[in-house]
This record gives structure tokens, sequence and C-alpha cells, in this order.
């Protein structure tokens, strides 16, 4: 039961990066690489500002938040725009170098010693079944289900989020419709880019250190959660965070004392993405393209 | 990378391509004078280790295709590999090397094993997972690090007993020269890949793998050796970069250094390995030499791989290209010359004897081949089925080719004929039925396999690997005929070079009979259809097939041409024996020269016989034309026909 509640916890925020990669995945074809790394950015500028500068933690959040949106619209425009005839893969090495560029950035600029995350909340925090649960985890959980339904309205609600999921269908019809698709492109980067921010944000500070190349793994976790919702469906990428972070919790639990073996949730992971995308590269909820 | 970005940026291109490609050896060079110092021998070994990972990550991704993101993962096997080898046992790094490779080759086999049923960006993906976990999930146990978990422990470079290469100037500049020989080596062994059908079937699995398979290519296998050539690269790099740095650990394999290596080939250019080469000795030496971007190195790294990708899709490595076409262009003009792109009349086509094709065959062991049947019938199709899910594309047809004749197949649009000709050579698979070619069943074997039978194929969109070259693809066409094998290949064994000699001189007669001397080394993307198809036939004849299937040949045939085209395919038949199956949409032409006719609808066969019989027959009028009451009874039947008079009406 402890391991549930871990796992399910550690699962939103592999949920929210699984949406920002289904949603880019949806509009362009290409996986973003770097899906974690800007929001891992933004996080550096948290510290910056809330840990190091001492301004209030929503402070350092909110400048977070637009320095993600920013990164995420400057990479729309200077490059994916260049590249809507280009290839899966030419587009996906694309985002390849937005993520080397912004690891390369964090190393450069914050290189020393790791960085503590800054806590959005200090006081707070409840125990469920015997697990207790951090001020941070609280607000992950109600964001994690505020941003699904927010999403879903957005997405099949309004007309620009019907444009969107249009032109995710089919680019050319959707154009020939009238959907404007520079605006297009430019939102669902935007919407991605304050997806990873909220993610990252939203880490419980106790975890880790804010170190550069931490988001690596986070990144592999939301992939694996994005695979299983087959890339493009936005509720199976949610399911499918949720799904990976309690993988990740048993794995743990079960192998953690075998020295030989460190780390053995990237085991699992790697285990999960040969099933998935071997037996069933549709996902659990996506349709079989 | 795509091309299709590439031309409104061509005058763009060669500036920022000439600025790179002096500035990038420029500062590799002023980087020298500090190298020469001794002060960073050991960058520079690293470096040199840094080149060949890069190498086989070209080898992967430039020449076969295949994306990997987890290439650090190998790196770190090989360096392992030695790591264990000679630390713990007190053995000279060069027993360790070789280990390394044959370790790094075995663990790239098995991630080559998912390649088999991925592509492009999924493969991408596993690999990428597979890089992670080997970083934080092998390397770092205590069975491989020991004690001293993620960071590792020491790799001294034993020469013998207890002597070892130390941190001397000396001593580094002997290693940094072993290093060297090392690259030139591997750089060979590229070369012997790229210059033989190895080379050659990689290429053309990375563009179509049916195009590859109906040449006689086992993709299977070239996709392998891709990823085991590639591994024991990657492995033997790792071991020179764990050997140059007196120690191994885990940190050092990172996805960032993976990443780094892709930047690396795509900003040189896929499958220039020259411009690879100096790129990766670039990247390492340069933020050392350079203090202002000291600490900046991937950054500057990543920016250049975003200019490359948006602005110069095939990288550093197109420079030269680029600058002879720019010179001729100029030169062109000054002359006041115009480009004519005539398309040449259909010529003959010099062909091996049958008795040359069975020789060389039969040097190689495939175990497919035998002796002629002599049996009247070459090819007999009884009863075959094609399902995809709901829809039964061919519905129990049999056909029959005679010895030495012209059959044709024609029918309206999703008849099912192209459908039929890919069951006949393989691309799919028969639900039911039995294909026989030379009396041998032939149902069960793959499409490579029956190409090596003597089945040869084209395409109805043109069977042949548009972005090699004119020359090269009248290479790829002959590799069933290559007498060697694929270790010697690697090698380049004296027997290997004759037998290239042989091809080269093949494909150069063809090249001459064809009449397309000046567009021999053009990508064959730039010419014209019509040429494309003249080309497309010249390599179905080179390996002297028995069956000659052609997919609507007169497509894109300029009229002259395809009039000519009756004429040459009796040549076929008359002069060089050979029997020919042929869908065509031009029914003038098929009645025009064939001695048997079948009509496909709806994937049955509705009638066959010659061509008098079956121009009367009531049901293929129908079928053409449409029918006053339609038989099937469907408004998409109808639809179907109609929309297909129209085109048997404008040919």
């Amino acid at each position: 039961m402890q391991t549930i509640v871990v796992g399910l916890i550690a699962g939103t925020i592999y949920a929210l990066l699984a949406a920002g990669i289904t949603l880019v995945y949806k509009a362009t074809r290409a996986v973003n690489f770097a899906q974690a790394e800007i929001g891992t950015l933004a996080l550096y500028m948290t510290w910056w500002i809330s840990g190091k500068h001492g301004q209030p933690w929503w402070v350092g959040a909110l400048a977070a938040l637009a320095v993600g949106i920013a990164v995420a619209l400057l990479f729309e425009r200077l490059v994916m725009r260049h590249l809507v005839a280009a290839s899966q893969i030419t587009k996906t090495v694309a985002t390849i170098g937005l993520l080397g560029l912004l690891t390369g950035l964090e190393a450069r600029w914050f290189a020393g010693s790791a960085k503590v995350f800054p806590a959005p909340l200090t006081h707070g925090g409840i125990t469920v079944s015997g697990v207790l649960i951090s001020p941070t985890q609280e607000l992950a959980v109600v964001v994690v289900a505020v941003i699904a339904f927010a999403l879903a309205v957005f997405l099949r609600g309004t007309r620009f989020g019907l444009a969107i999921l249009a032109s995710a269908d089919d680019p050319v019809a959707a154009q020939l419709m009238g959907v404007p698709r520079a605006r297009v492109s430019a939102v669902t980067w935007a919407i991605a880019g304050a997806l990873s921010v909220i993610a990252c944000l939203l880490i419980e500070p106790t975890v880790g250190v804010l170190a550069p190349g931490f988001a690596s793994t986070l990144f592999i976790n939301g992939l694996t959660a994005a695979l299983l919702g087959g890339l493009t469906s936005l509720p199976g990428a949610f399911a499918g965070g949720l799904l990976v972070g309690l993988a990740e919790a048993e794995v743990v639990a079960h192998f953690v004392q075998y020295t030989q073996v460190p780390g053995p949730q990237n085991l699992g992971m790697l285990a999960i993405v040969l099933i998935v995308l071997l037996a069933r590269p549709q996902g659990l909820l996506g349709a079989r393209e | 990378m795509s091309g299709a970005t590439a031309a409104p940026h061509r005058k763009a291109n060669l500036g920022v391509l000439l600025l790179l490609s002096i500035a990038l050896p420029l500062a590799t060079a002023s980087a020298m004078p500090k190298l020469v110092s001794g002060a960073n021998w050991q960058l520079g070994a690293e470096a040199i280790a840094t080149a060949v990972a890069a190498v086989s990550v070209n080898l992967l991704l430039g020449y076969a295709g295949q994306l990997s993101l987890g290439h650090a993962g190998l790196l770190g096997a090989g360096a392992f590999a030695s790591g264990v080898i000679t630390s713990r046992n007190d053995l000279p790094f060069w027993v360790g090397m070789p280990t390394a490779l044959v370790v790094g080759a075995l663990v790239a086999l098995v991630i080559g094993l998912p390649a088999l049923r991925l592509r492009g960006l999924y493969l991408g993906i596993v690999t990428l997972v597979f890089g992670i976990a080997v970083e934080y999930s092998v390397l770092p146990g205590t069975w491989l690090s020991g004690a001293g978990g993620s960071s590792g422990f020491p790799l001294p470079k034993r020469v013998w007993g207890s002597h070892l290469l130390t941190d001397s100037q000396l001593d580094s500049g002997i290693y940094l020269a072993i290093c060297l020989v090392l690259l030139v080596v591997v750089c060979a062994v590229d070369d012997n890949v790229v210059r033989t059908r190895l080379g050659r079937a990689m290429r053309a699995l990375k563009e179509n793998e049916a195009v590859a398979a109906a040449h006689g290519i086992d993709v299977t296998r070239y996709k392998l050796l891709a990823f085991v050539v590639s591994g024991g690269m990657a492995g033997l790099a790792g071991a020179m970069d764990g050997h140059a740095k007196y120690s191994v650990s885990s940190e050092s394999y990172t996805l960032l250094l993976s990443l780094q290596l892709v930047t690396i080939v795509i900003v040189g250019g896929l499958g220039h390995r020259r411009a690879v080469v100096t790129t990766a000795l670039a990247f390492t030496l340069l933020p050392d030499a350079i203090g202002a971007v000291q600490g900046y190195q991937y950054a500057i790294g990543a920016a250049l791989l975003l200019v490359t990708v948006t602005r110069n899709p095939n990288g550093l490595g197109e420079l030269p290209t680029l600058i002879r076409d720019e010179l001729g262009r100029r030169r062109a003009a000054r002359a006041g010359e115009v480009e004519v792109d005539d398309e040449p009349a259909l010529p003959q086509f010099g062909l091996p004897g049958a008795s040359e094709r069975s020789v060389a065959l039969r040097a190689q062991s495939h175990g497919v081949l035998r002796e002629p049947s002599g049996r009247a019938n070459l090819l007999e199709v009884s009863d075959v089925t094609v399902r995809f899910g709901g829809l039964t594309a061919v519905d129990h047809a049999s056909l029959v080719v005679p010895r030495g004749q012209i059959v044709g197949l024609i029918g309206p649009n999703g008849a099912g004929k192209s459908t039929l000709f890919n069951a006949i050579s393989g691309l799919v698979r028969c639900e039911s039925g039995v294909v026989c070619f030379d009396a041998t069943q032939i149902q069960s074997l793959r499409a490579d396999q029956r190409a090596r039978l003597g089945i040869a194929r084209g395409f109805q969109h043109v069977g042949l690997a548009l972005d090699l070259s004119l020359f090269d693809n009248l290479l790829l066409a002959q590799h069933q005929l290559a007498s060697y094998g694929d270790t010697a290949a690697l090698v380049m064994a004296p027997h290997v070079g004759r037998s290239e000699a042989d091809l080269r001189a093949r494909a150069s007669a063809a090249v001459a009979s064809l009449g397309l001397e000046d567009h021999a080394d053009k990508p064959l993307r730039n010419l014209s259809g019509g040429q494309q198809r003249l080309v497309e036939m010249a390599s179905l004849l080179l390996t002297g097939p028995e069956l000659v299937m052609l997919d609507e040949p007169s497509a894109g045939m300029s009229p002259g041409a395809a009039e000519r085209l009756a004429e040459r395919l009796r040549d076929l038949r008359d002069s060089l024996g050979r029997t020919v199956l042929i869908i065509e949409h031009n029914v003038p032409l098929v009645f025009d020269c064939c001695d048997l006719v079948y009509v496909l609808d709806a994937g049955v066969v509705v009638a066959s016989g010659t061509p008098a019989e079956v121009a009367r027959d009531q049901r293929v009028i129908d079928a053409y034309f449409g029918a006053q009451v339609d038989l099937s009874g469907s408004q998409h039947a109808r639809t179907r026909s109609e929309s297909d008079k129209s085109k048997v009406a404008t040919r």
C-alpha cells in the first residue's frame, strides 16, 4: 500500500511530462527530447530567484514559467517552423539540439555544487496509510488533476483546442479549413513548455538535488509514460504516468537490496519500452496509425 | 536528413558551410601548438577516441540509417570490458582493446535485434533507454565497478608485465601515436564497407527495404551487420578513451555523450567520413585551446546542430559538392551553355551470359541455386490468396508464365496486380496457394532468396535507391554477383578488389549502353522519370535473371521511348532468351508485344488468353470500360471502373 501511494505521487510528475510529450508529438510527429530540460532550466531560475536571492517561491515560480514558455516559443519560431516539411527524425534531432543547448548552458552557468530544490510550500502535509505526504506532493496531486481537466476542456471544448486536434490529425486538411498552422504550432509549444516547468516545479524537494543532466531519467520516465499512451493519447499519457510511477516504486521496493544492480528502475523502464513498442505500439489507449 | 528543406537555402548554405569549414580546421590547427607542447597529449588521444566513436555512429546512422541514441552505452561496454580484463588480471592494454571490440560488437548485436522490428524514431527511443539503463543500472553495479560504484576504477596502460605507459611526455606521445594508427585502421575498415557491397546494401536498406530485398539483399543480415561493425568500433573507442584517461567510470558514458556523437555526425554530414572525423576532433580539441569557449562546448555543439538541421541538412561534408556545382554552373553560364536534359532512346542492353550468372552465383553458398529444370512453364502461380486485414487483395489467382514468352497482366487500378507481383517476388506473404518457379516451390522463401533464384522485379515507383548515384545503383543491382563474403570485404581481401573491379566494369558498360555517361555520378533522384525507368531496367538485367517482372515500365517515359519499349521487350525475349511478366496500363503496348495476357479485376483473374482473345472478352471490356449492368452491383466498383476508363483514355 505504501509503495502504491509513493508510486502514484511520483507518477503525477511523469504524467505532466508525458502530457507535454504527447501534445508535441500530436502536433509535430516528433518526440520532444527537451521536454524535461526546459523545466530544468526554469527550475534553476527559481533556485536563483527564490533560493539564492530569498524572494518568495511564487515569484521565482512565475519567472520560471515565463522562461519556460519563452524558450519553447523561441524554439518553435526559430527552429521547428523551418522544419514543417522535414522528416520525423529531423524534427526529433532538432529537439535533441535544444536538449544539448539547454544542458550545455546549465552546465556552464550553474556548475559547481548541486542546488537544493526550492520548495513551494513548507507547512502542511498529511499521512496516508503510513506514508507522509509532503505539502509539495499534495500540491502536485491537485495541480495534475486540475491540468488534466483544463486540457480536456481546452482541447475538446474550445474552437482553438479543436483546431489543435484537427491539425494534429491532418495538418493539410486543417489548414485548408482555415486553421492558422503557425499559431496552432506556437500555442502547442507554449503549453508544452508550461507543462514542463510545472512538472519540474512540483518535484518533491527531498527526492534529490538539482544538477545538470538530472532530468535525463525524469525524461525517460515521462517518455515511457507517453509511450504507454501510444504518444497520441492524452488520457493515455496521464494514465501512463501513474502506471510508470507505480512500476518504478514496485521495482525499487523489490530490488533495491541488490547492489549489483543500482537503479533497477531504469531496467524496468527499458523492459516497459521494449514490450510496448514491440507488442503494442499504439499504447494502452492510443489508436493504431 | 530530408532534402526537402535544402533547396531554397542553397546559396546561404554555401556561405555558412565555407565559414564553418574554414573556421573548424583553422581552430583545430591553432590548438596544435598547445597539444605539441605536451600539456595535452592526453586530450589528443581522447579526441581521437571520440573520432572513432563518431565514425561508428556515422556507419550506423549515415549509411544504414539506424538511429542510435545510446551509443555511450556501447562505449561504456568497451571501456569496462577492457578495464575488467586489464585492471583485475594485470593484462596489457593491447589485450584489452580487442576484448572491448568484441564486447562492443556483441552488445550492439543485442541492441540491433529490436531494430529488426522497429524503425526510425522508435529505434531511437529504445536505444536511448538502453543507454540510460547502461549508464545508471549496469555499469555502476558492484560486479563491474567494484566498491567504487559510479566513480569507477583506475585503468592503467600496461604494456607488458609491470611495465606501464605513464603520463610522461614520451609515453603520452607513444599512446597518442597508437591511437592515431587505430583511427586510420578504423577509417580503412569504414572505407572498405563503403566501397563494397556491404555499404551499398546498407544504403539501400536505409532508403527502401523492399527495393533492397528485390535486389537480393538480405535486409536482416545487413542491418545486424551494421550494428555489429558499428558496435565493434564503439567498443574500441571506449577502451581507447578509458586508457587515455587512466580510469573508467559509469559517469563518463552519459546520455549527453550519446547525443554529442549524433550531433557530431549530423553537423559533419551523414555519410561523410572525413568531415565527421574533422568535426569530432574539432569538438574535443577546440574548447581546450580557445579559452573563451571553455565550458560552452556542449551548448555550441548543440547550436551548430540546430543551424545544420534548419539551414544545411547535409552537413559540412557536402561542401565540396556544393562548390563544384556552383563552379560548374558559373562556367556553364560564362560559356553560354544551356543544360540539355534530353532522354536517350531506349538502348540495347549488354547482358552477361546465363553461364556467367550461374558461375558467379554458385561461388556463394546461399544454398538456393539449382540447375534450370527445363520445364516449359518458368513460373506457375496456383490459387494464391493475399489478404490485408479484412481486404482480399488477391483472391485465388492462378497464372502460368511459359518460358521464353512475354506475359501481360492488366486490369483496372486496385485490381491487385502489384500485390500479385509482391506475392510472386516475396514482399507479401501468401495466405494460401503455391508459387512455383522453375519447378521449385518458392512461396516460403524470403524476397532476397527469390531474387537470387533469378527473379528480377521492377517497381511501379522505380525500384532503385534514389539517393545513390546512377553508377552506385548499377553496382547495387549486382549485389548477388559479388563473389566475396562480408568478412573478406571488411578487410578488403585481394579477391574482393578483383570482384569489385568486375562489377564496376559491367556497370560502366551498362552506363555506356544507356548513353547516360554524363549522369553516372549524379544521384538518381536528379534524373528524369524516363531515365530512371531505363536505369531500373538495366539494373534488372545486369544479374542475368531468368524472369524479368516489370511493373508499368512505360509510366514516366516519353511517348517515343514508350513506343520503342515494345521492340525492346521483344529483344529481351528473342535475342536474350528472357521470360517477361509485365503489368502495364498502356493496353496497345500489351496487345502489341505479349504472347499471353491475364486480366485481373478485384483480385480475381477474370480472363486469360492471347491478346486477340482477351480483347474480345466481354468481361475485360466490362472491367475496363464499365458494364451496362454492373455485375458486382456495387457503386464502388462502378466509379472505380469509370475512373480507370478516363485513365486509359488519356494514355
